[in-house]
């Protein structure tokens, strides 16, 4: 199933617009609805063209404001207007990003991802701070309520009444996170199956990227039965909000640290329901990722969930169980 | 007739003088508030790690009066600007805001510090915390022994202006 996205709405795209010097926030804000609403990235290179990528196409904005696919006959991004962004970006405020910018990225309100590189500033072999930044990476996050609906017959087991753990798998951009996030709204608006009553959600986002909070707030509508704990690290949040939350369903972000497979193992052993989603091209590649293989042989997911952008974002190429044999037709 | 009049040159000076007096008695009150706003500051800052506007706001909506319009002025101007810190706060004017009690001058030790947490990583919080306040300190306690000096001479110096006018006059 290809999923139809829709764009990001236009208060979200005027949120990342604002970032951008006044000139070139015009100029992209002038493009058709056509390009805006399939706006994907907004990518800024010092003394580069300004990049926009929409449904895997990449067009550079030309000094007029229309699109070209020359280098020569674009708009270059200036170190004075990066340094512009990342100020805006950052609030004047680099502590309060910090830990974000050491992780490469800087989230924005409405849970657009700003990727951040440059020349890193490296201490005791981790990554202490960007000193110089070359390029920033504007992603624009969308909402597609509905998204899930293919899914939900899988992600709930109607004979035993309980939702079922599982993982959602794919390379960047396959729209994982709009997955996750619709599922959690389905569960919490207790619309995932006739008759069933709503469950209570736990959302860890670590990288405010699920529920988009601005000051804890959610952006996005996740529904009335959701708990949002906002830029808490998955394994510590998974666990806080087990103990003190008594959710039935805990839905998060990219899982890839042991200490989060470890969290997912406490989670599924006290009964809770794990949705999740994990960067991999497929089950055998996730399965070879450290501190992952224990994860799959505790059977700690019933079901994973491939995706691909074979037929645009959220593509579902496969829905696999507990033992990695599939259940749905792919390639939907 | 002449003695009401003299009666009044004589308030009307004394009056003056204890005004100027209070001018003095002002300073290191408000001096105290932006103090006082540091300090919260850096509670918002150093424990919450909110965002400078961010932690300006909060900070202003607790504090009353003055100091609390000026913090809001000063979050609002670097919401809405793109320059640095320093120059995006030069608008706002501290001698206005706190009715003629401080100069923009007085406001420099906030500004640099500023300026210093805009590029400072949590680890080097404290240090223009710690400078700010000193510098701020510092300011206190020259505006008090220069109002104990000028608000006493103030006060005598009206009450004798009066005295003098009155003699003078008759």
């Amino acid at each position: 199933m290809s999923v139809a996205r829709s764009g990001p709405s236009n208060s979200a795209l005027a949120q990342a617009i604002d970032l951008l010097p006044r000139d070139m926030g015009l100029a992209i804000a002038s493009l058709g609805e056509g390009v805006l609403e399939q706006l994907e990235e907004i990518r800024l290179r010092v003394g580069q063209p300004l990049e926009l990528c929409w449904r895997q196409r990449s067009t550079f904005l030309a000094p007029d404001g229309g699109l070209t696919t020359s280098p020569d006959r674009s708009l270059r991004v200036s170190a004075g207007e990066l340094s512009h962004v990342l100020h805006r970006l950052t609030q004047f405020s680099r502590y309060a990003v910090e830990e974000d910018m050491r992780q490469g990225f800087v989230t924005l309100p409405g849970g657009h991802r700003v990727g951040i590189a440059g020349r890193a500033v490296v201490e005791s072999g981790r990554v202490r701070a960007f000193r110089h930044v070359t390029s920033l990476n504007i992603r624009l996050s969308r909402d597609h309520p509905g998204a899930a609906r293919a899914l939900l017959p899988y992600v709930y087991d109607r004979g035993s009444h309980r939702p079922l753990s599982s993982l959602v798998l794919s390379p960047p951009q396959c729209g994982k996170t709009t997955l996750v996030r619709d599922v959690a709204r389905r569960f919490s608006y207790g619309d995932f199956a006739p008759g069933e009553a709503g469950l209570k959600v736990a959302v860890i986002d670590e990288r405010s990227e699920i529920a988009g909070s601005v000051d804890g707030i959610p952006q996005f509508d996740l529904g009335p039965r959701v708990d949002v704990l906002d830029g808490c690290p998955k394994a510590e949040g998974m666990m806080m909000a087990i103990r003190s939350l008594s959710p039935r369903v805990v839905v998060t972000d990219e899982i890839g640290r042991v200490e989060d497979a470890e969290a997912v193992l406490e989670a599924s052993l006290a009964g809770v329901a794990v949705v999740a989603t994990a960067h991999a091209a497929s089950l055998e590649a996730w399965r070879r990722r450290p501190g992952m293989e224990p994860l799959f042989d505790a059977r700690a997911f019933d079901r994973y969930i491939v995706l691909s952008r074979r037929h645009g974002p959220g593509t579902i190429e496969a829905v696999l169980d507990a033992e990695g044999k599939p259940l749905g037709r792919g390639g939907r | 007739m002449k003695l009401a009049g003299a009666a009044l040159v004589l308030i009307a000076c004394t009056l003056i003088g204890l005004r100027m007096a209070q001018g003095y008695r002002d300073r290191p009150r408000a001096l105290r508030q932006l103090l006082q706003a540091v300090m919260e500051l850096q509670s918002e800052v150093e424990y919450h790690a909110a965002p400078i506007p961010e932690a300006l706001k909060a900070v202003g909506a607790r504090l009353e009066g003055w100091c609390g319009a000026w913090l809001m002025a000063l979050a609002d101007a670097l919401g809405r600007s793109d320059e640095w810190p320093g120059r995006a706060v030069e608008g706002v004017s501290l001698a206005s805001t706190s009715g003629g009690a401080l100069q923009d001058g007085d406001a420099e030790p906030f500004y640099r510090l500023l300026r210093s947490i805009a590029v400072a990583d949590r680890d080097h919080l404290q240090q223009p915390f710690l400078a700010a306040r000193a510098d701020l300190e510092l300011a206190i306690q020259a505006a008090q022994d220069e109002a104990e000096r000028g608000a006493r001479l103030w006060q005598s110096f009206g009450a004798l202006a009066g005295a003098f006018i009155v003699l003078l006059l008759l």
